[in-house]
C-alpha cells in the first residue's frame, strides 16, 4: 500500500521538516558570542579590510565576530561561530561534517543567502548552505545581517534574502617580511586529526599570492545515552567518519589607478559516512556521500572617481555530490546518485554619491543554474536568474536611511516536460536608524523588507514529489530597534553594548513537503506569523597589568505561530524547532599566562513535529564549553596554543530529534606563524 | 414421731389455700385439667435439622388451675423427651432458641404444684432448611465479539447450604423471569461454570441450585461486551513513534499509546500492518526492522527482528496456524508458525513484496517493485503453494500492485497503485480458477466483509473520495455511493477505509498535514456518526477489530 519514503538523500533537502542522514562525527557542537567591542579596540592596531559593519549604526540587525573573537572563545568551525548570534538558529545534524543549515528568525534555510568574499554559495537543488564544512582557520569576520544590510554596494544577489552570513577570509598582511608560513595541527577527541597549511607571499610591489591547504579526518565513534521508554541505554554512533580535503588559493592585484582584482580558487573534497537518525531496534546505516566542490571567483574594484565606484564579480562553480547506499534490496547490492550541479555568476555594480551623504547604487547580476542527476526521470533544469537592485541611502552621523527596490525575472528550462513558469518580481526594503540625541550614543531604528525565494530544483521537479506550480515563497519582514553604548570607566568598565530589536514576520506560501501515505508533494501550504525579541549585550572590563575581561550575551524569545489553516489541529502551535527562549553568554579572561573563556549556550523546549503534544516535546539544554590559550611571541615568529573543553557537563542532547550530540569532548592545536 | 406428723399436716393445711385454686371444690390437688390450644411453630432456622423460632398458643379459658406451663420437644406426639423451657401462666408464646436439635413434636403441658397435665398440646415440627441459594454470582464476557458472549460464570455458596446441594442448571434467558434455554450444568461443588464460546448472547444468566428440599434460582443481568478495535499508527519517517490505540465500544472512549503502556518502551519507526489471530496480535514494523509478536493486551511475547541487513517486514496474512510475511527488502515471503513462534520456511519472490492473500491453497503476493519506480514498477502477483512453499506462477496485473484480498469463492482482488501519474489506483479481480485477470474500476483502499468488497478511491489530486460497493459472489457493484457524509475527507490526508465485520459500521482514518490523525465513523448507511476522533498518533493506517 506505501511506497518507502526511499530517498533520504533527497530529503535531506526537504524543506525544514524531514531533514535526514548528513550526521557524523562531533567533536565540535557548541556556539559562541559575536564580539563587537574586540573589533572596535584592534581597529588601531591592525589592518583590517575596507568594509566594517556597524552593529550599532545600521538600520537592520547586523551582528559581528572576527578572527581575535574566534580564537579567544575556542571556536572552531562556522556553526559555532554562528550559534553566538541571537535571531539564528542553527539545525545541526551532529558532528564534524554532520548538515548544519542556518535559519534566521525561523524563516527557514532557504531564506538565508550565504556569501564568500563577496560571493553569495548557492545550492539551486537543495536551497539551503550546509554550513558543515566551513572551518574558521582562514576566516577573518563573519556578520550576520537580518533584513537589508546598509552596505548598499553590494551584489543584487545579496539583496536577494531575508538574511545574509557573510564569511570573508584573511587577506595577507606583510609586516617584515616578504611571506607568511604558517602551520597548524588540530587534534580532538574521537580521531579528530586537522593538519593544515598557509603561505603567503608577496610578489612584487603590486601582486600576492595566498594559499591555504588543510586536511581533517575523524571517527566520529562518539558516545551517547539514549532513552526508549523505559529503557536507558549507552550506544555509540556508527558509520560516522569523515575524511576532507581543503584548498584554497587567493591571487591579488593592486593596480592603483586601473582597480585591484582578488581572484580565488577554490577546491573542496570530503568523503564522509552518513549515521542517520537513530531507529528504534534498527541501527543499519551504511549509507556514504562525497561532496567534491570547486569555484573559481573574481572580483574586480576600481574606484573612477571620489564619487564613483564600480565593482565586478564572476564566478564558475561546480559540485557533484555523490550518494551511496549499500543493500541487498538494491539490483546491483547498492544504489549510487550522483548529482552534479554547475553556476555561471556575473555581477557588475556601481557606487555613486552625487553629493555628500547621499549615495546611489544599481547592481545588475545574471546567473545560471543547472543541475544533472542519475536520480530517475531527472529533467536536468536551468535557470536563468536576472536580478537588479536600485539603492538609495543618506547617511550622516546621526541619520541613516535607506531604500532599496530589488527586480528579480527568473526563466527555467526543462529536458522533457514542462518546466516552471517565468518569474517577475519586485521587492522593496526600507530602513532607517537615527541617533535621538547627539550627546548619547543611544540609535533608534526601524527596517522593513518584502522578499521571498524561489522554490529549489528539488521542490519543482524531483521525480513523483516535485510540484512545478509552485509560487515563491514569501517573507515580509518587520524590525524596530535600539542600539546603545556607553562606558563607565569608574568601575573599569570601558565598553558597554546594548541592543534590543522586536520583529514580526510573515511567512505565505511556505513551501512544505506534504508526506503522505504513499508519496510526498511539494505545496505552497503554510502560512506562519513569526514575533520575536533578540537583545544582545557585550562588556569589557579593563583590570590592571593590561588584563581585561570580556563578557556578553544574548536573549532571544521567538513565537513563531502556524497560521495555515484554522481548523487544523496545528493553528497556532510553534513551528518545528523553534525554541521558544535562546539564551547565550560568555566571559573571557585575557592575561597574560592563560587566557580563559567560558561560553554557554542555553536552548528551551522545541517540537519535533508541527503539533505541539506531549509526544513531541523536546527538552531544553544548557551546554558549557570552555577554553584556553596563550600565544608565545618570538623575534620572528609566534606560537600559539589553544584547548577547548565542550559540553564541559557532559549533558545528553538533541538539536534534531534522534541525532544525538556528543558529550564532553575535548581538542587542542598548535599554530606556528613564521 | 406422732407430733413431726401432726405439725407437718398442720403446716400443710395452712399452706394449702395458697395453692389451691378457687374452682375445684374437690379439695386434694389436682394437676391442670385443660390444656392450651391452637399450638402452632414455624422453624425459621434455616439450618438442616436445627430449629428455632416463637411457638404459640392459645391459652385455656379459663385459666384455672395452672401455674405455669412446660414445653418439651419428643419423638413421638405423647414422648416428653427434651424439656426446651417453660413459661409462667399468662403467656401465649414461647421463643424456641436457634440451633436447637429438631424432633419431631413440640409439647406444652400447663403445670401446677401438683405436676404436669395430662392434657398435652402437640404440634408437629417440619424443618425449614430454606433452599441453598448462590450468592455473588459474577460473569465477565470475554467473547468481545458483539451478540456472543464467553467466560466463567462464577459464584459462592453459603458455607451452611453446601451440604444440600446436589448440582446446578445454568440458562440463558431474556429477562428477569424468563426460563430462557439450558446452557449446562454443574456439579455439586461446583463454584464456576465455563459459558462456551459463540453462545448467543441473552440479557440474564440464570443459575438454578439443585437441593433435596428444592430448586433455587438467580438471575444475573449479563453485559454483552462489544470489544473494540486498534489503530496502527505508523508514525512519522524517523522520528520513532509508532503507537498503538485502542477504540473500547463499551466506552467510546479511545486509549492511545497502548504498546508503550504495556511494555515500557516504544513500537517501533513505521509501523506497517496489524493482524489479530487466536490469541496473539502480530504487529509489523518495517522501519525497526521487526515484527512484534504480542498477546491480546498489547504485552509483546516475542519481537522476530532478523539480523543482519535489514529485511524490512511488511505484510502479513494468517492461515491454519501459520503467518505469512512479506519481506519488502529481502523480497521474499516467510512462514511463520504461531505456537513456536519460529520462522519455518523462506521463499523468493517478486521485488518489493507488499500484502498476501490466501486462496485454494495458494499464497498470493503483490510485488509491488515499488522502490524500483524508476524501471517502471513491478506488476506481477506470485502464487505460492502452500504445501511446497514454493512460487507456482506469476500473474500480470497493472503495475504497482499492493493491497490484496480473498473473497469466499477464491477470487483474488487486487489493487494496483500504478506510477501517480496517468495510471491511477486500479481495482482488478483475479480468477481464483483460470488466474484470469478484469480490470474493474479505480479504488485507493479496500477492505472485504462478508464477500462484500467496499472501496474507497482517493487518489492524491482528486477533488474528493469516492466509493464503491461491489458483490463478490454476483460479480455486480452494489452501490457507488455508500458513505454520503465524507466531503470532510480529503484525498489528500491518505484516507483509509475499515468496516466493522459484525455491526458493518464503516470506518474512515485520516492523516492531515503535521497532524494527529482523525478517525470518522459512520453508521452502515453512511451518516456520519459524531465527530472525528483524534487517534493520538501519526499516519494511522490500519484497524484491526478484536474480534477478528
Amino acid at each position: 500500500m506505501e511506497d518507502e519514503t526511499c530517498m533520504p538523500y533527497l530529503l535531506f533537502y526537504m524543506k525544514g521538516l524531514w531533514p535526514c542522514i548528513f550526521l557524523f562525527s562531533a567533536v565540535y557542537s557548541v556556539a559562541q558570542q559575536r564580539d563587537s567591542i574586540t573589533y572596535r579596540e584592534l581597529s588601531n592596531v591592525e589592518v583590517v579590510e575596507k568594509v566594517r559593519p556597524s552593529v550599532l549604526r545600521e538600520g537592520a540587525p547586523i551582528q559581528f565576530l572576527n578572527q581575535t573573537a574566534f580564537r579567544r572563545l575556542g571556536l572552531q568551525d562556522l556553526s559555532e561561530a554562528i550559534k553566538r548570534f541571537s535571531g539564528v538558529t542553527v539545525k545541526d545534524y551532529g558532528g564534524i561534517g554532520g548538515l548544519k543549515t542556518v535559519s534566521v528568525r525561523s524563516l527557514g534555510a532557504q531564506h538565508t543567502a550565504v556569501s564568500y568574499d563577496g560571493v553569495t554559495i548557492t545550492d539551486a537543488q537543495s536551497g539551503q548552505v550546509d554550513i558543515s564544512r566551513f572551518t574558521l582557520d582562514n576566516v577573518e569576520t563573519v556578520s550576520l545581517s537580518i533584513g537589508q544590510a546598509d552596505g548598499i554596494f553590494q551584489t543584487a544577489r545579496m539583496y536577494a534574502s531575508a538574511g545574509a552570513l557573510s564569511i570573508t577570509t584573511q587577506t595577507p598582511r606583510f609586516d617584515r617580511k616578504d611571506y607568511v608560513l604558517e602551520g597548524q595541527l588540530k587534534a580532538g577527541s574521537f580521531g579528530m586529526l586537522n593538519p593544515s597549511l598557509r603561505f603567503e607571499r608577496k610578489l612584487g610591489k603590486v601582486y600576492a599570492a595566498s594559499l591555504h591547504a588543510d586536511w581533517l579526518r575523524a571517527d566520529g565513534q562518539y558516545p551517547y545515552t539514549f532513552t526508549n521508554g523505559d529503557i536507558v541505554t549507552r550506544e555509540k554512533r556508527k558509520n560516522t567518519d569523515i575524511q576532507s580535503l581543503r584548498t584554497e588559493l587567493n591571487l591579488f592585484a593592486a593596480w592603483g589607478k586601473r582597480g585591484d582584482l582578488r581572484l580565488k580558487g577554490y577546491w573542496f573534497d570530503s568523503h564522509r559516512g552518513l549515521p542517520g537518525s537513530v531507529i528504534l531496534y534498527n541501527d543499519y546505516h551504511k549509507e556514504r556521500l562525497r561532496n567534491r566542490n570547486g569555484f573559481v571567483q573574481g572580483v574586480y574594484g576600481n574606484r573612477f572617481s571620489s564619487r564613483l565606484t564600480f565593482k565586478a564579480q564572476g564566478k564558475f562553480d561546480y559540485s557533484r555530490v555523490r550518494y551511496q547506499d549499500f543493500h541487498s534490496k538494491y539490483p546491483d547490492g547498492q544504489q549510487t546518485d550522483v548529482y552534479t550541479q554547475r553556476e555561471y555568476y556575473a555581477s557588475a555594480a556601481l557606487l555613486y554619491t552625487p553629493i555628500n551623504n547621499v549615495f546611489f547604487s544599481i547592481a545588475k547580476d545574471a546567473f545560471i543554474n543547472t543541475l544533472d542527476a542519475t536520480v530517475p526521470k531527472c529533467l536536468f533544469p536551468e535557470r536563468f536568474t536576472s536580478l537588479t537592485a536600485l539603492a538609495l541611502q543618506y547617511k550622516d552621523s546621526r541619520l541613516t536611511a535607506t531604500a532599496s527596490l530589488l527586480g528579480t525575472f527568473i526563466t527555467e528550462a526543462v529536458e522533457t516536460g514542462e518546466a516552471a513558469a517565468d518569474r517577475k518580481r519586485l521587492s522593496p526594503a526600507l530602513s532607517v536608524s537615527y541617533r535621538v540625541w547627539s550627546e548619547q550614543n543611544l540609535r533608534i531604528r526601524a527596517s522593513y523588507k518584502d522578499i521571498f525565494r524561489v522554490p529549489t530544483f528539488n521542490d519543482l521537479y524531483y521525480n513523483r514529489i516535485g510540484n512545478k506550480d509552485l509560487d515563491p515563497e514569501k517573507a515580509t519582514q518587520y524590525n524596530l530597534g535600539l542600539t546603545w553604548s556607553g562606558a563607565f570607566p569608574a568601575i573599569r568598565l570601558n565598553y558597554l553594548t546594548l541592543t534590543v530589536d522586536g520583529y514580526y514576520n510573515r511567512v505565505d506560501d511556505k513551501i512544505v513537503a506534504l508526506p503522505t501515505l504513499f508519496i510526498w508533494k511539494m505545496m505552497n501550504m503554510g502560512k506562519v506569523d513569526i514575533k520575536g525579541i533578540d537583545a544582545n549585550l557585550s562588556a569589557r572590563f579593563a583590570l590592571p597589568s593590561g588584563m581585561f575581561v570580556q563578557t556578553g550575551g544574548s536573549y532571544t524569545w521567538q513565537d513563531a505561530a502556524d497560521k495555515t489553516d484554522k481548523d487544523s489541529k496545528i493553528y497556532n502551535h510553534q513551528l518545528p524547532y523553534t525554541p521558544v527562549h535562546t539564551a547565550t553568554a560568555f566571559v573571557s579572561w585575557e592575561n597574560p599566562w592563560v587566557n580563559v573563556s567560558w561560553l554557554m549556550t542555553a536552548i528551551g523546549a522545541r517540537y519535533s513535529l508541527p503539533q505541539n503534544i506531549e509526544a513531541n516535546l523536546i527538552k531544553g539544554y544548557v551546554e558549557q564549553q570552555l577554553s584556553f590559550g596563550h600565544v608565545f611571541t618570538f623575534k620572528q615568529s609566534s606560537l600559539r596554543l589553544q584547548a577547548e573543553a565542550l559540553n564541559l557537563g557532559d549533558v545528553t542532547y538533541d538539536v534534531i530529534r534522534y541525532y544525538p550530540m556528543p558529550g564532553r569532548s575535548f581538542r587542542g592545536s598548535i599554530h606556528y606563524i613564521f | 414421731m406422732k407430733k413431726l406428723f401432726y405439725l407437718v399436716s398442720l403446716c400443710a393445711l395452712t399452706a394449702m389455700p395458697f395453692t389451691f385454686t378457687s374452682c375445684s371444690d374437690d379439695n386434694d390437688p389436682v394437676t391442670p385439667a385443660k390444656g392450651v390450644s391452637n399450638l402452632s411453630f414455624t422453624d425459621t432456622d434455616k439450618a438442616l435439622n436445627k430449629i428455632g423460632g416463637t411457638l404459640t398458643w392459645a391459652l385455656p379459658e379459663p385459666e384455672t388451675n395452672i401455674d405455669d406451663y412446660v414445653i418439651y420437644l419428643g419423638g413421638t406426639a405423647t414422648e416428653k423427651k427434651t424439656k426446651v423451657g417453660e413459661t409462667p401462666k399468662g403467656t401465649k408464646s414461647y421463643e424456641i432458641p436457634a440451633g436447637t436439635d429438631l424432633q419431631a413434636f413440640l409439647i406444652v403441658v400447663p403445670r401446677n404444684v401438683a405436676g404436669e397435665s395430662m392434657n398435652m398440646a402437640v404440634v408437629s415440627v417440619t424443618d425449614n432448611v430454606g433452599l441453598p441459594i448462590v450468592t455473588n454470582p459474577s460473569f465477565a464476557d470475554t467473547d468481545r465479539k458483539p451478540g456472543q458472549i464467553a467466560g466463567t460464570l462464577l459464584w459462592s455458596i453459603p458455607a451452611d447450604d453446601a451440604q444440600a446441594i446436589t448440582g446446578y442448571v445454568i440458562y440463558a434467558g431474556d429477562s428477569n423471569d424468563d426460563e430462557g434455554t439450558k446452557i449446562g450444568e454443574a456439579a455439586a461443588g461446583a463454584t464456576s461454570f465455563e459459558i462456551p464460546e459463540g453462545t448467543v448472547y441473552k440479557a440474564y444468566l440464570r443459575i438454578v441450585t439443585l437441593s433435596a428440599y428444592g430448586e433455587s434460582s438467580f438471575s444475573l443481568a449479563v453485559e454483552d461486551a462489544k470489544g473494540g478495535f486498534y489503530i496502527l499508527n505508523s508514525g512519522n519517517w524517523n522520528e520513532n513513534n509508532a503507537s498503538l490505540s485502542y477504540y473500547d465500544y463499551a466506552t467510546g472512549e479511545l486509549s492511545t499509546e497502548v504498546y508503550k503502556k504495556a511494555n515500557g518502551k516504544g513500537l517501533g519507526d513505521g509501523a506497517e500492518q496489524i493482524l489479530i489471530y487466536g490469541s496473539k496480535m502480530y504487529i509489523t514494523v518495517p522501519g525497526s526492522n521487526r515484527l512484534a509478536v504480542l498477546d491480546r493486551d498489547a504485552k509483546e511475547i516475542k519481537s522476530i527482528a532478523p539480523a543482519g541487513e535489514p529485511v524490512n517486514p511488511r505484510c502479513m496474512v494468517a492461515d491454519n496456524g501459520k503467518v505469512y510475511v512479506s519481506y519488502y527488502y529481502a523480497h521474499s515471503v516467510v512462514m511463520l508458525d504461531t505456537a513456536s513462534l519460529e520462522i519455518e520456511k523462506e521463499v523468493k519472490v517478486g521485488r518489493y513484496p507488499e500484502q498476501l492473500a490466501i486462496s485454494n491453497g495458494k499464497i498470493y503476493v503483490a510485488n509491488s517493485g515499488g522502490l524500483d519506480y524508476a524501471d517502471g514498477y513491478g506488476k506481477t502477483v506470485s502464487v505460492i503453494d502452500q504445501g511446497t512453499f514454493t512460487v507456482d506462477k506469476e500473474i500480470e496485473v497493472i503495475i504497482n500492485p499492493t493491497q490484496l484480498k480473498a473473497d469466499s469463492q477464491g477470487d483474488i482482488y487486487v489493487i494496483s497503485m500504478g506510477n501517480y501519474g496517468d495510471i491511477k489506483n486500479t481495482l482488478q479481480r483475479i480468477d481464483g480458477q483460470s488466474n484470469e485477470v478484469t480490470v474493474l474500476y479505480n479504488a485507493t483502499s479496500m477492505t472485504l466483509v462478508n464477500d462484500e468488497l467496499y472501496t474507497l478511491f482517493g487518489q492524491w489530486g482528486e477533488s474528493k473520495i469516492t466509493f464503491k460497493k461491489y458483490n463478490t459472489l454476483t460479480e455486480e457493484l452494489i452501490s457507488d455511493n455508500f458513505i454520503q457524509d465524507a466531503d470532510v475527507i480529503s484525498p489528500n490526508n491518505s484516507p483509509v477505509l475499515a468496516v466493522n465485520p459484525v455491526t458493518k459500521q464503516l470506518l474512515i482514518l485520516e492523516a492531515p498535514y503535521g497532524a494527529t490523525s482523525s478517525l470518522y465513523l459512520f453508521t452502515p448507511g453512511g451518516t456520519l456518526e459524531g465527530k472525528a476522533i483524534d487517534t493520538g498518533g501519526y499516519a494511522s493506517k490500519w484497524i484491526a477489530f478484536d474480534y477478528e
